[in-house]
């Protein structure tokens, strides 16, 4: 598909927007158009499917009643952007937890709750760790990606999973594979290079291929080896010492196998392997005085196959069954002997919605899995946990007006081979959500919601060695969100513009925190402590401008404020801000393509941060502002679509800690040779 | 970068200036090294060492003064413009010159007392293995300081170079010097569960480990009475092996008594000894070995007691409370009959203390 075409279906979705913006306010009917490909003729279908794939956005996050904020395949592709936590960064709210170097832990941290609080999905299923409670999101690469989704409150789909409701957010990654039905082409080749700083070496095959009218295949197969070292200057005191990372060498392969079967038009069948293995050095804290010293080592095999199949009894009734089984191996090699972890999963859940009219939806979800832990650790405890979740809701969508609501009940049991198992655990957790469309002519529409979510500990968190405690309670987290969200698309003359603002106001009370208290310097236990209140907004502008002759510029903004705060009035540290929560987040970026050019420019911005909740300047971490830069250029020779893509990163080689003694790599360039057929 | 050619440049002048300082000094006579300050000096201030936390460069140093009694933190930065580093455990001063360990920072940062300027820093590692500081005392001249890496370095006190790295036990914690015999506690901390329960017996003179006996379960705590005995603490299992305080005859090295309450760590000044335990300040006799207050200061004083610390010159005793193990913690000063007298703030952790006396 060359630009013009892609031009053509851009401004084509452009001019849709106002006149369509009453059938296009609710989620739903959003929904139907992505997910349902089955109840409207081919010819639209396959027009929607094209928005998808090729447009700019396709869930319009503005007309949405719980806010949602997406990056699609077009915009990853002008950001710098090789994993999914290099992505997260550029969504409002978030805050990536990043150890440094290309294979340090990264982890996503959404309005000041921990990682443990945001479900990650791969293709409707969740991806989840229960040992950690979180989830390295630097081990998605993003090649294989169509589109990323923070949700906030709950799924945008329907058919989702029960689990998917559990938490305060939910960051959902859509593979181009998943949406194979819109494949057309019987065979598709994508080989990728790519090279960079750290001594960094990617490579990528791919291939997608419709074996029939009614079987799809796909293959990806990526390998990336890295030495990951780089200098950087350590800050002491008003000093500075330069410094050399290492041990932080990368080798890691992953496999995607996606199989897709039409039972029928109104029937689907995803079918995915997915496997992960990665070796690499794992450096330590860079302590003043000795910043280098780790040789320590980890191993990871993931592994997992899951299944998926939607299908439309009638035109209003509609279902989805999920099964998935995961394996996950962690290796860690240090000094003291060798620790082992084995994670098993056994996941299955069934979902369905019924519409009762047009405006009126009824969907219910049951979940259940078995997830185990083996580890190597003395007196281990070998815990299993089996957790049912069940939710029903209702959504109520008119022009003008929509309400959703939904309850969610947990059910966790578990037991152990050795020791106390953690004591069964019965929740009922309630969302309640409202939007409101004031003129039917505007683009503006007032929302609000409330949630009330909780995390559970995590294997860690109940059963590690000494330090675990079966009696913890989960964390809970109430929130309170009120938003506004207005979006236009004019056209003048052959140009088109599109402007989006959206802000949203939350509030946020998390009780009985699970945290580390250490008894002395050999001795953690955890516990249920405290009460942390944050209070924020977020804030999103975007401006596109597309014309012939100026081709397409898109400007975009995030301005997250914070004040997330320890509001125990018995604590030591009453008031003190959230440990690495910065007051103030921000994220800008520039774009422009025209025919087979295109130029992206990016800022984040982190204000200050304490690495603890004594807000103390012992504790203090400094703002930092980064910028980064991609050029591609893109043609088209001898029918293979060629694409040349330059990124520098961290231009102004700013020196930075996003977690303490944990220094991110300064000024560095990536470059990519990507081949289409 | 300037800045820290020129830190170097100047660091390694002075270090210059001090070798030849001490060569005069060796020439012309025997360097005179007391094992205390002398107690006709008058204790201008007190230092208080903040661990911090584990995993953080947030270990500082708060100085507080009993003229003005005011405590300012972080005086080690305030001095030097620089961090003291991760993990900071031991402080100790002798000959004007006080010895700051950073285990995780595996250094010992030697500062004047008397203002806190770095005279050096003594960077400590095997090749590139960290050593990783705990403890330390002196002996016949020298600094013996116990390190992670299972040795006891040596460092002479007029050059300050390191002059020796005996082989202990494993994690060797803290050491104390009685009868001239310089006794390690092997505690083997990191090895759980398998931990080490052993002293080592180093010889100040020929500087090799000349014996190491069984005592009991990781042993920890370690100090020396008037009366030619060793105590020390064997901080048991965490689980179902109990804490004990354990006397020691050094003459012979054979256990003369076990106290049995659960105790975490024993300061002896004079004829008392001060013990934390379950939260509390016990009181014994090291002369008879008998308890005199089993309550000496109560436990509801203290958010976590962590520390305690006798000024032997005014029979003042400082208490550090490290809170949450969060925020900053707090020294509170007793007097001699246990009755408090006032308290300042220090830094996060705080734990050792030491007296600036002159």
């Amino acid at each position: 598909m060359n630009f013009r075409a892609f031009f053509i279906i851009t401004l084509l979705t452009s001019c849709i927007a106002p006149s369509n913006a009453a059938a296009q306010t609710n989620r739903t009917q959003t929904d139907a158009v992505k997910n349902d490909t089955l109840k409207t003729d081919s010819l639209k279908v396959y027009r929607a499917r094209e928005v998808q794939v090729r447009g700019l956005r396709e869930v319009r996050a503005a007309e949405q009643t719980l806010p949602i904020e997406s990056l699609s395949r077009a915009q990853l592709e002008t950001l710098n952007t090789n994993t999914v936590a290099d992505a997260v960064r550029y969504l409002p709210g978030v805050v990536l937890r990043d150890y440094g170097g290309i294979g340090g832990l990264k982890t996503i941290s959404v309005r000041s709750l921990g990682a443990a609080h945001t479900a990650v999905q791969l293709d409707g299923l969740s991806v989840s760790d229960r040992q950690s409670g979180q989830v390295d999101l630097g081990r998605f690469g993003l090649e294989t990606v169509e589109q990323i989704d923070l949700a906030h409150a709950g799924p945008p789909d329907n058919l989702s999973t029960a689990q998917a409701y559990s938490l305060a957010s939910v960051l959902s990654i859509t593979s181009r594979a998943a949406r194979f039905e819109s494949f057309t082409d019987p065979l598709s080749l994508i080989a990728k290079v790519q090279h960079g700083a750290f001594g960094f070496w990617s490579g990528h095959l791919s291939t997608m291929s419709r074996l029939s009218e009614k079987t799809f295949l796909a293959l990806a197969i990526e390998r990336q080896t890295a030495t990951g070292e780089y200098d950087y200057l350590q800050r002491d005191g008003l000093f500075q010492i330069p410094q050399y990372r290492r041990n932080t060498d990368v080798n890691q392969t992953r496999i995607e196998t996606d199989f897709g079967f039409l039972f029928s038009p109104q029937t689907k069948l995803h079918l995915k392997i997915y496997s992960f293995d990665a070796e690499r050095g794992l450096p330590d804290a860079a302590n003043i005085g000795n910043a280098d010293n780790s040789r320590d080592r980890l191993r990871n095999q993931d592994a997992f196959i899951q299944a998926s199949l939607q299908t439309a009894f009638t035109e209003k009734f509609t279902a989805s069954f999920k099964s998935k089984f995961a394996y996950n191996f962690t290796r860690y090699t240090s000094t003291f002997p060798e620790a082992r972890y084995i994670q098993r999963e056994v996941y299955a859940s069934a979902s369905a919605t019924y519409a009762f009219t047009e405006t009126l939806t009824f969907f219910i979800a049951s979940d259940i899995a078995r997830s185990t832990l083996f580890t190597t650790l003395y007196q281990a405890a070998q815990p299993s946990r089996t957790s049912l979740w069940n939710v029903a809701g209702v959504k109520f969508i008119s022009p003008s007006f929509s309400i959703e609501t939904n309850l969610l009940s947990t059910l966790v049991g578990e037991t152990t081979e050795l020791g106390t198992a953690s004591p069964s655990r019965s929740e009922l957790t309630p969302t309640f959500a409202i939007g409101y469309k004031p003129f039917a002519d505007m683009g503006l529409r007032l929302r609000g919601y409330y949630k009330k979510s909780f995390r559970l500990p995590t294997f860690n968190d109940l059963y590690y060695t000494r330090v675990g405690n079966t009696s913890l309670r989960p964390e809970f987290a109430t929130q309170i969100n009120f938003g506004a969200g207005y979006e236009q698309s004019v056209s003048f003359g052959g140009a088109f513009v599109y402007l989006r603002v959206q802000s949203d106001l939350f509030a946020i009370r998390s009780t009985d925190k699970i945290i580390a208290i250490p008894r002395d310097t050999f001795n953690w236990t955890m516990l249920n402590r405290g009460l942390t209140e944050t209070l924020g907004i977020d804030l999103h502008a975007e401006v596109e401008l597309q014309s012939e002759s100026l081709g397409a510029v898109s400007l975009w903004g995030n301005y997250t404020f914070q004040s997330a705060t320890d509001a125990d009035p018995a604590s030591f540290t009453f008031g003190g801000q959230l440990p690495y929560t910065p007051f103030d987040i921000s994220a800008f970026g520039l774009t422009w393509r025209k025919n087979f050019f295109s130029l992206g420019t990016s800022a984040a911005y982190s204000g200050f941060r304490y690495s603890s909740l004594a807000n103390e300047i012992e504790n203090f971490l400094p703002a930092y502002w980064l910028f980064d830069a991609t050029a591609s250029l893109n043609l088209t020779l001898f029918g293979v679509q060629s694409v040349l893509k330059a990124e520098l990163i961290n231009l102004l080689d700013t020196q930075h800690e996003v977690i303490r003694l944990f220094p991110m790599p300064g000024r560095n360039a990536r470059i990519a040779l990507t081949l289409k057929h | 970068m300037n800045t820290i050619k020129k830190n170097h440049a100047v660091r390694f002048q002075l270090w210059l200036l001090l070798l030849s300082f001490a060569l005069l000094l060796q020439a012309c006579k025997e360097v005179p090294v007391g094992p205390v300050e002398p107690l006709s000096a008058v204790t201008k201030g007190v230092y208080v060492l903040n661990e911090g936390n584990f995993g953080s460069d947030n270990s500082t140093l708060t100085y507080f003064s009993l003229d003005s009694n005011k405590a300012t933190t972080d005086f080690f930065n305030l001095a030097n413009g620089r961090l003291l580093g991760n993990n900071a455990n031991d402080l100790k001063i002798i000959d004007g010159k006080m010895f700051i360990l950073v285990t995780e920072s595996s250094k010992i940062e030697v500062v004047n007392a008397a203002d806190g300027k770095s005279i050096t820093t003594i960077s400590l590692f095997n090749g590139g293995t960290p050593k990783k500081p705990r403890s330390i005392a002196f002996a016949a001249g020298k600094a013996f300081v116990s390190c992670y890496d299972g040795t006891v370095v040596v460092i002479d006190l007029a050059s300050l170079a390191v002059i020796q790295s005996i082989p202990v036990g494993a994690y060797p914690e803290e050491i104390a010097v009685q009868n001239g015999k310089v006794y390690v506690t092997n505690s083997g901390g990191l090895n759980f569960p398998d931990y080490d329960s052993t002293l080592s017996v180093i010889d100040p003179k020929t500087l090799v480990e000349s014996k190491r006996f069984k005592l009991r379960i990781n042993p920890t705590n370690i100090a020396a009475d008037n009366y030619g005995d060793i105590y020390a603490v064997s901080t048991g299992n965490y689980g179902d092996v109990p804490a004990r305080l354990i006397v020691i005859d050094a003459a012979t090295d054979i256990v003369k008594k076990t106290f049995d309450f659960d105790a975490g760590s024993i300061t002896i000044s004079g004829d008392f000894g001060y013990v934390i335990s379950n939260g509390k300040l016990i009181r014994i006799n090291v002369k008879d070995e008998t308890i005199v207050n089993e309550t000496f200061i109560a436990a509801d004083n203290f958010t976590y007691f962590y520390g305690v610390s006798v000024d032997e010159t005014t029979g003042d005793i400082f208490c550090t409370d490290a809170k949450d193990f969060t925020a900053r913690g707090t020294v509170s000063r007793f007097d001699q009959n246990g009755l408090k007298k006032d308290s300042f703030d220090a830094g996060i952790n705080p734990k050792r203390v030491s007296f600036f006396r002159q």
